[in-house]
């Protein structure tokens, strides 16, 4: 078991999740966050943080984002780690309108 | 055991393993699972060598004689110095904690004071302390270390008081609590949302805490719900929770309603008007609280104890300073006799508000 990020966070990126998580398992892309499973402690802390409600355990992942938790593992191996709130991407109140996100995503290195 | 051979890590008990490898922490309802090495969302459990350990033990984060009102427990031996302490971290992550620097920190230095269980009993002793106060952060994820302290207070005669948001779960509750003689629990909304939002929580085991304590112990309660203007004042929210307070712990709980200022991640709220602290306390009453309180402003009314049957002041305050006394034989109205529910004796006691910072190390065991 583990938290999930989600479609929803993609070219949004709020950081919110960021700044309260106890163990830093967030991980950053260029366009979106993922949590390491590794050091998640299913706190359950950073999920009413997220505007966009992109946060799931991953029992429980709404349909067809079961991918995530895939992306979340890998991404989290290729990306650095992220501790400090930071602004969220310029266009991310317009991208959080949007659906199907997942073409958007952009890995690491 | 001596400070100088303490360590601070000790074994805990609530904790299992799961299939994953991690171990979860039962402790509270949080259910943390930690891979080897991790601690929890508290800072002082973690999972060291496959089991859950508490990293604190004999480490505080300051030492302090305080009036006992300041708990607050306005029932509960008055006017008696009580010496507090805290260590660091917390289970909850409230964005109002008003002691932040103490339950968010994940420094040790905050933990510099170190002392034994012994120590503190005997320093207590010492300076003319009724009773040890574990507080300014959350004691339950300390309660290894809060129950050992609290053993030895009782050989002392020194009781022990709990200052606690009351997130803990069902077994390690029974064993806290056994050992404590007087607590203060935080009801901090009666919103489910408000508990998740603000607090990262849940409501329902803090409503289960609560009746527990009032229910299933000898423990003196006392309740405090800290008011945030627009997140938990409403009238609705307040007759609501006044009326739970009253069909579960019944009417004789004190209940203290405390202004927010300002703090940690809730800076842009302004802090609380103290009509919202009157309209509280007027609403509490209305629904059958014999004894409610404003804390933390200067509200003489406010801040008194009056007798629920004939409406004689029994306990005159100005902030922490006792003004008059009117209870008879211990705990009776001088002017009807009617009981007043507390923990009283046939005088209060002389410590008036006075604060004094204490180092444990001046103290030699």
């Amino acid at each position: 078991m583990t938290y999930v990020v989600t479609e929803n966070c993609i070219r949004c990126k709020y950081t919110d999740c960021v700044d309260v998580c106890p163990v830093d398992a967030f991980h950053e892309g260029p366009n979106f966050l993922v949590i390491n499973p590794d050091e998640c402690i299913d706190c359950d802390v950073c999920v009413p943080e997220c505007p966009v409600e992109a946060i799931f355990v991953d029992a429980d992942l709404p349909p067809g984002q079961e991918k995530f938790i895939e992306i979340n593992a890998d991404m989290a191996r290729q990306c650095p780690v992220i501790t400090e709130k930071k602004a969220p991407l310029p266009d991310a109140d317009k991208w959080s309108e949007v659906k199907e996100k997942l073409r958007y995503l952009e890995r690491c290195g | 055991m001596t400070a100088e051979t303490m360590t601070s890590v000790v074994p805990t008990k609530y904790w299992h393993r799961l299939e994953d490898g991690r171990v979860q922490c039962d402790l509270c309802p949080r259910f943390c699972k930690l891979h080897e090495g991790k601690h929890g969302l508290c800072f002082v459990r973690a999972n060291q060598n496959g089991k859950v350990v508490l990293t604190t033990y004999g480490r505080s984060s300051g030492f302090c004689v305080d009036p006992i009102e300041k708990k607050p427990l306005n029932h509960f031996l008055p006017s008696t110095p009580v010496l507090s302490f805290g260590t660091a971290g917390c289970n909850l992550a409230c964005k109002f904690c008003q002691n932040w620097d103490i339950s968010k920190s994940r420094e040790m230095d905050t933990l510099a004071d170190e002392a034994s269980p012994e120590k503190i009993a005997k320093a207590a002793k010492e300076l003319g302390c009724r009773s040890v106060a574990y507080t300014y952060n959350d004691p339950v994820i300390f309660m290894e270390y809060a129950i050992d302290v609290a053993r030895e207070c009782r050989k002392h005669d020194i009781q022990s008081v709990a200052v606690t948001a009351g997130y803990i779960t069902e077994e390690p509750r029974k064993e806290f609590f056994e050992y404590m003689d007087a607590a203060n629990i935080d009801l901090k909304g009666f919103t489910e949302e408000f508990y998740v939002k603000i607090c990262s929580g849940h409501l329902q085991p803090v409503l289960d805490t609560l009746k527990y304590v009032k229910h299933e112990t000898d423990v003196w309660l006392e309740i405090t719900t800290l008011l945030i203007p627009g997140l938990n004042d409403s009238d609705q929210e307040l007759e609501e929770m006044a009326q739970w307070v009253v069909e579960n712990l019944g009417p004789d709980v004190p209940w203290h309603f405390i202004a927010f200022y300002p703090a940690w991640k809730m800076q842009e709220v302004p802090p609380t008007p103290e009509s919202t602290l009157t309209r509280a306390r007027e609403i509490a009453m209305k629904a059958g609280v014999r004894y409610a309180y404003t804390g933390n402003v200067s509200d003489v009314a406010g801040g008194s104890t009056y007798c629920h049957h004939c409406g004689k002041k029994l306990i005159g305050r100005n902030a922490y300073t006792i003004t008059e006394w009117h209870l008879t034989e211990g705990n009776l109205c001088e002017a009807c006799t009617t009981p007043c529910a507390g923990v009283f004796e046939e005088s209060p006691g002389t410590w008036g508000a006075k604060r004094l910072p204490v180092r444990m190390k001046d103290f030699i065991v």
